[in-house]
């Protein structure tokens, strides 16, 4: 009897190694890079790594092997079951990329990451950090490992419409400047509230302005959250109340008919973002499109003013990661990644990144390479478009004010908008509170308590 | 003063069973409300405070229609749990009854010593094995099939410990007469023992049918399938959404629990009360 | 073949179905727990994990309020059943009815009583509604300690049914002749209670503790159904713990934590055999 089971036990310990040693050392040298996605975000990551594809088979000696394939899932939640169980198993993606809906503070903690300082060491490939944006590199530093590589960056800013300003009187009053580069910070947005009843501030949403309010008063390196301060609360409720304006305007023009709708949602001032950096970042790469210059155009007198923000301080100046990547611990590609690391902050390879034609819609978003930031610049600078009675001054103060605040972004966030946190862990919180289901200390409360845990556990 | 006491015991007796099927009762009304009742009923934000209605304004049973008959998504679900279970309980009833007798009434070495074994890996919380487990039914290539929520149930310690009590009680003099006789273990096992547990194999059956009815989170994380989700997930949900019809869908979810304890109300009781000695 | 080597043999093919399925699925997983928990990733780093989750805040925290939870609620679920059982036992004859008002809490499944919970306990709920009505301030049930209370009261509920009836049993199997002898003797019900009753029953009270113990755990599902993966810090569960730092793939950390669970529970049941076998009761 005694044999028998001691039988059993040596095959279960056996059992056991083979399970859980399961991944051999296959030969990993003819396997692409893989980087999953769905099947809807396919095409967009397909060309936003076209150019590095293309240079792997035809510019360079590296071939077939070198390049990065997808994986495709048909939804975000078997996308993120399969990534995590199979990077639990000690595979899974060799890049992941923050525009993906994951954990990434978690992960960091959780060592799924590798340091890049650390596996270009081993490899023997240097990059001179140097001729990249320190600042906003360093937002990728945790604990003194660089566990994450920015590629491109976005600045927060605001375009607003002059004449609307006007009209409404803003500048007489005091509530804003009329200059550029004014920071809005959440006590003007405050003193617009009145405005925003009748009109849309910002083509925002009220869901994206609280995610960066959070981001805001969060420190995700350090694991500590300042949500308990008033500012923070005042803060809370002008969302909130945007919030309100918002729900109030879509109940009335449910009904009405896309000409009317025009008129009503014709925001107040345009679009925080999308429009202007659209326009900037074609505008960047010598290209646009004549509709767009009134707005830019300082000689034209609907021409937009810009303003920073919306920034917790006056002194502020905060972007955020646009597009990064983090390398699998897992991975046994070392020196593949490594190329395309080398190649993504190249030169050649920012250009292409930051180009409009991605269709990723980096066009708009400015590259950490000090060299290709300046080249982009100099080519905007001697572009001239004429077109009917529309002249562009490409040297205009707008421009060289929203140049020189990408340039001196002085801390780069991980997220814009909705991340994994903002959805998965405290989204029905904030959708309770925005919807006036939840009363405010009870949110805060909560939302303390599920931050603080999900930060440390 | 005996009367007195006796009646005073009684009302007390009345308020204790009030207190445990206060919830179950509540449910049933609440099923019967259409939803105009139930919608300010479950709206938090209010600042009024709820009072609990006893008896609807208006009987109707058309959150049971909805369940049945429009919103076919929670009969799926229930079938789910339905698929889970049974064979859940089959398989556990089955394979308990076979290693309780060993338990109980075989000798063999190691016997205890395992017995504290099965008991450690029954206490166990789910947590333990849940992570791991994933990596071996991976690798068995059962994951995302029903079979991931079934077997880990079929073999949980659990039944053996309670039947093993149970054949305790049988007296060993029963046995040995058999073995004297020259039947074989098996046939011991399924003349003698298996008719006098009939008791606890209808307690266990019931115990596990609740414990699988209930599983929450091995469905959630084995199956990639949505629409494989059983009830006890998929009414978690509705809470976010179709307030009117939570309740009918408690009710008829509740309902094969009932089932089985009605069915089995003697016998569960018996393995408990029959015996001379523990 | 001899006689012992048949009942060896007989007994191996009983056991056969049972320990193939323990093996692969409980035992096995255990063994891949406690290996990943020294690895983070595929290094090995030994005992860190467990340094640095003993320095980890939540943990301790959710460590606390488990190790509060069964401190307090399995003595009271064990007291409450013991009492009602003695009351039930009271009585000359007993109707089926009551006995099973009893179980039937055990019958439903968590998932439907959910809402009557919140309508209960919620903030403008119907115990806060009747606190108003008396002039006291209310409850926030579901975000202070009394969060806690809520759970306990939950779990006492639930399971007071099962405890009861294995009780009862216990207590019907007391012969009458001790009980008559005693109060012949004229003891006082207490003493009766205390110094007859109880020590008989041994054995049934450590199966209604092993009992209280699995559903101490199972417990988890009522938390997690009223309040989701982050309660507050007063119902953070080890449970919750595990579970969260699976959706944040921190394996390392998950193994660890479930190891330590697993031992704090062995040690838990060590100590109660250790004082079975001197009763020597059991086995």
């Amino acid at each position: 009897m005694k044999r028998i089971i001691s039988a059993i036990l040596i095959l279960s310990v056996l059992l056991t190694a083979a399970v859980f040693g399961g991944c051999s050392k296959e030969d990993q040298s003819d396997k692409q890079l893989t980087v999953y996605c769905t099947t809807g975000m396919k095409q967009s990551y397909e060309q936003l790594f076209k150019y590095y594809n293309s240079y792997c088979l035809s510019y360079s000696k590296f071939g077939r092997p070198y390049q990065i394939s997808f994986v495709e899932f048909e939804n975000d939640e078997e996308l993120y079951k399969k990534m995590t169980t199979e990077t639990m198993a000690g595979g899974g993606p060799d890049i992941f990329l923050t525009a993906q809906y994951l954990p990434f503070e978690k992960m960091i903690g959780a060592g799924a990451f590798m340091d890049i300082d650390e596996l270009l060491e081993r490899e023997g490939y240097k990059i001179d950090f140097s001729e990249l944006n320190e600042k906003v590199m360093d937002s990728g530093v945790w604990n003194g490992k660089r566990y994450i590589l920015p590629i491109v960056y976005s600045a927060r800013v605001m375009s607003l419409y002059r004449y609307s300003l006007n009209a409404e009187d803003m500048f007489d009053k005091k509530i804003l400047p009329d200059k550029n580069g004014y920071t809005v910070t959440y006590s003007d947005i405050k003193n617009m509230l009145n405005y925003a009843e009748k009109s849309p501030l910002f083509d925002y949403d009220s869901y994206g302005l609280m995610c960066n309010l959070l981001y805001d008063y969060m420190d995700m390196k350090e694991k500590k959250v300042y949500f308990d301060t008033d500012e923070f609360k005042e803060n809370l409720e002008i969302i909130k109340k945007l919030h309100e304006y918002e729900v109030k305007r879509e109940e009335s023009t449910k009904y009405m008919d896309e000409e009317e709708l025009w008129d009503v949602n014709d925001p107040l001032f345009s679009n925080a973002q999308e429009s202007f950096r659209d326009f900037m970042g074609r505008y960047l790469c010598n290209y646009t499109e004549e509709s767009f210059f009134p707005y830019y155009s300082e000689e034209s007198e609907k021409c937009n003013v810009l303003y920073k923000g919306i920034s917790k301080k006056k002194t502020d100046n905060r972007g955020y990661i646009e597009l990064g990547i983090a390398i699998n611990k897992n991975t046994k590609q070392s020196k593949k990644i490594c190329e395309f690391i080398k190649f993504s902050l190249s030169n050649t390879g920012q250009s292409h990144m930051t180009s409009p034609y991605n269709g990723f819609a980096f066009g708009s978003s400015f590259p950490v390479n000090k060299e290709t930031f300046e080249k982009r610049l100099r080519n905007a600078m001697e572009f001239e478009f004429v077109g009917g009675d529309v002249f562009a001054n490409h040297d205009s103060e707008m421009f060289n004010t929203y140049v020189e605040i990408a340039r001196s972004v002085d801390d780069c966030g991980l997220y814009s908008g909705s991340s994994y946190y903002t959805t998965s862990i405290i989204g029905e919180l904030i959708e309770q509170y925005l919807n006036g289901k939840l009363p405010q200390n009870k949110f805060i409360r909560q939302l303390t308590s599920a931050t603080k845990f999900y930060l440390e556990e | 003063m005996q009367k007195i006491k006796t009646f005073i015991k009684y009302i007390f007796l009345i308020i204790l069973a009030l207190l445990f099927l206060f919830p179950l009762i509540y449910m049933l009304i609440c099923s019967l409300m259409p939803s105009e009742e139930i919608a300010p009923m479950l709206d938090f934000s209010t600042e009024t405070y709820k009072s609990i209605k006893l008896i609807p304004d208006t009987f109707t049973l058309e959150q049971f229609y909805q369940v049945f008959f429009r919103r076919s998504q929670y009969l799926l679900k229930f079938w789910n749990s339905v698929i889970i279970t049974f064979p859940t309980v089959i398989g556990q009833v089955v394979v308990s009854s076979l290693a309780a007798f060993a338990f109980a009434k075989l000798k063999f070495p190691f016997r205890d010593k395992l017995f504290f074994v099965y008991i450690v890996l029954l206490i166990l919380p789910l947590q333990v094995t849940l992570v791991p487990n994933y990596i071996v039914l991976d690798n068995l290539k059962l994951l995302n099939s029903f079979l991931s929520v079934i077997l880990p149930g079929t073999f949980s310690a659990f039944g053996i410990c309670l039947l093993r009590q149970c054949i305790k009680y049988i007296p060993d003099s029963s046995i040995e007469a058999a073995r004297i006789d020259g039947a074989s273990y098996f046939k011991i096992f399924t003349n003698i023992i298996l008719p006098q547990i009939r008791g606890g194999l209808i307690t266990l059956a019931l115990l596990c049918f609740i414990d699988s009815w209930n599983a929450v989170e091995q469905p959630l994380i084995y199956f990639n399938d949505r629409a494989m989700y059983p009830l006890s997930i998929g009414l978690a949900d509705i809470g976010n959404s179709d307030y009117g019809i939570i309740f009918a869908c408690g009710v008829m979810f509740m309902i094969p629990p009932m089932l089985i304890y009605l069915y089995g109300e003697r016998d569960i009781e018996s393995p408990f009360t029959t015996s001379d000695k523990l | 073949m001899t006689r012992k080597k048949r009942e060896y043999i007989s007994a191996a093919l009983f056991l056969l179905p049972s320990l193939a399925g323990i093996l692969v699925f409980y035992i096995i997983p255990y063994i891949i727990c406690f290996v990943q928990s020294l690895f983070v990733g595929d290094t090995f780093v030994g005992l860190n994990n467990y340094i640095s989750l003993f320095s980890n805040y939540t943990f301790t925290l959710a460590l606390r309020n488990t190790a509060i939870f069964t401190v307090t609620a399995i003595p009271l679920l064990m007291v409450i059943s013991f009492l009602i059982s003695l009351f039930l036992n009271s009585f000359k004859r007993l109707s089926a009815f009551f006995r099973s008002a009893f179980l039937i809490p055990v019958v439903i499944p968590v998932a439907s009583l959910i809402v009557v919970w919140q309508v209960m306990f919620e903030d403008y709920g119907a115990i806060n509604g009747f606190l108003n009505s008396l002039g006291l301030p209310a409850i926030e049930f579901f975000d202070s300690w009394f969060s806690m209370l809520m759970i306990i009261f939950i779990y006492v509920w639930k399971h007071c049914g099962f405890c009861v009836i294995l009780f009862t049993a216990g207590l019907a199997n007391i012969p009458n002749a001790y009980i008559e002898s005693a109060r012949l003797d004229g003891a006082s019900s207490l003493k009766i209670v205390t110094r007859i009753k109880i020590p008989n029953i041994a054995p049934t009270i450590f199966f209604v503790f092993l009992m209280a113990m699995i559903y101490s755990f199972k417990i988890y599902r009522e938390v997690f159904a009223l309040f989701g993966d982050y309660p507050n810090e007063h119902v953070y569960f080890l449970q919750n713990f595990v579970n969260n730092n699976y959706y944040n793939l921190n394996y390392p950390r998950l193994s660890a934590a479930s190891i330590i669970l697993s031992v704090f529970i062995v040690a838990v049941l060590l100590v109660f055999f250790m004082l079975e076998r001197k009763r020597n009761y059991l086995e």
